[in-house]
């Protein structure tokens, strides 16, 4: 089975459409995916600090 | 065998060739991928509400426990110096030096035909040594041997108690003074001795007048 023969007009809109769909990938992974990774893991860093404060301080205060 | 004419086969032609599109498939591949991404955005940002809450409530926990922490931190900083001052005051209390055991061994090495005018002393910094400059008078037939006899005692009384002692004549004179003991007139002499010893740890034990005391703290 042979691949079929796209016109001219059928190859620019494939062209184009990768062209967006790579544009569409960057986008999503930089405006959306990153920053939403990057706030968890910092809320995450955070949990822990404050886990371990609290940990440590009823440590502590244990008679 | 039976005759079979397609006279749609045109149009059919063209509808299959509209089914393999490859736009349109590839359109629908991107639908499907978009939507991929959308759910797998949607379950990341789930999970980060999930930890967001998960953070308030640490937040809350640890806002209520804060002010009992705090003022522990300052009680222990608060004790902390006081156990410091304390062992600081320890440390001095142990490491002073008991001149009542020393003046005691001091009058006992006098004897009746001598006497003592003047006594200086002095601990040396950190307890390095004790410094004792003694003045006074002997009277005998031979008043320099009853003021070396005294020097002797001093080294044989002092050295059971301290290392390091040290026992010299800075000054031995003859006086012109003559003085009656016991009916007897007998000349005098004039000494000045300068005694050093180290209150060693053999000090401690012979001269702490409670030598059980241990370090409390």
């Amino acid at each position: 089975m042979s691949p079929p023969k796209l016109t001219k007009d059928q190859v620019q809109k494939l062209a184009f459409s990768a062209i967006g769909f790579v544009f569409l990938l960057y986008v999503y992974f930089t405006f959306f995916l990153g920053p939403l990774n990057r706030s968890r893991a910092a809320m995450l860093v955070t949990i822990r600090d404050l886990q371990s404060k609290l940990d440590g301080s009823a440590s502590k205060n244990k008679p | 065998m039976a005759l079979h004419l397609n006279l749609l086969h045109e149009e059919i032609l063209e509808h299959r060739q509209r089914q393999r599109d490859p736009l349109k498939i590839g359109m629908m591949v991107l639908a499907g991928f978009g939507a991929f991404l959308l759910l797998y955005y949607m379950f990341n940002a789930y999970r980060t509400l999930e930890i967001k809450s998960r953070l308030r409530a640490v937040e809350r926990n640890w806002t209520k426990i804060e002010p009992e922490v705090t003022a522990a931190h300052n009680r222990v900083a608060e004790l902390e110096g006081v156990i410091k001052t304390t062992r600081a005051l320890d440390n001095y209390i142990e490491n002073r030096f008991f001149w009542a055991p020393f003046l005691q061994k001091v009058s006992h090495c006098v004897p009746p035909n001598a006497q003592l005018t003047s006594l200086e002393a002095s601990v040396l910094d950190e307890n390095k040594g004790v410094s004792v400059s003694l003045e006074g008078v002997a009277a005998g037939r031979e008043p320099r041997s009853v003021a070396e006899d005294l020097r002797q005692m001093l080294i044989e009384q002092l050295g059971q108690g301290y290392s390091g002692v040290k026992v010299e004549f800075k000054t031995l004179e003859d006086l012109d003074t003559i003085v009656n003991v016991g009916g007897t007139n007998m000349p005098m002499a004039h000494y000045l001795l300068a005694v050093n010893f180290n209150p060693g740890p053999m000090a401690k034990s012979a001269a702490s007048p409670s030598p059980d005391r241990t370090r409390k703290r």
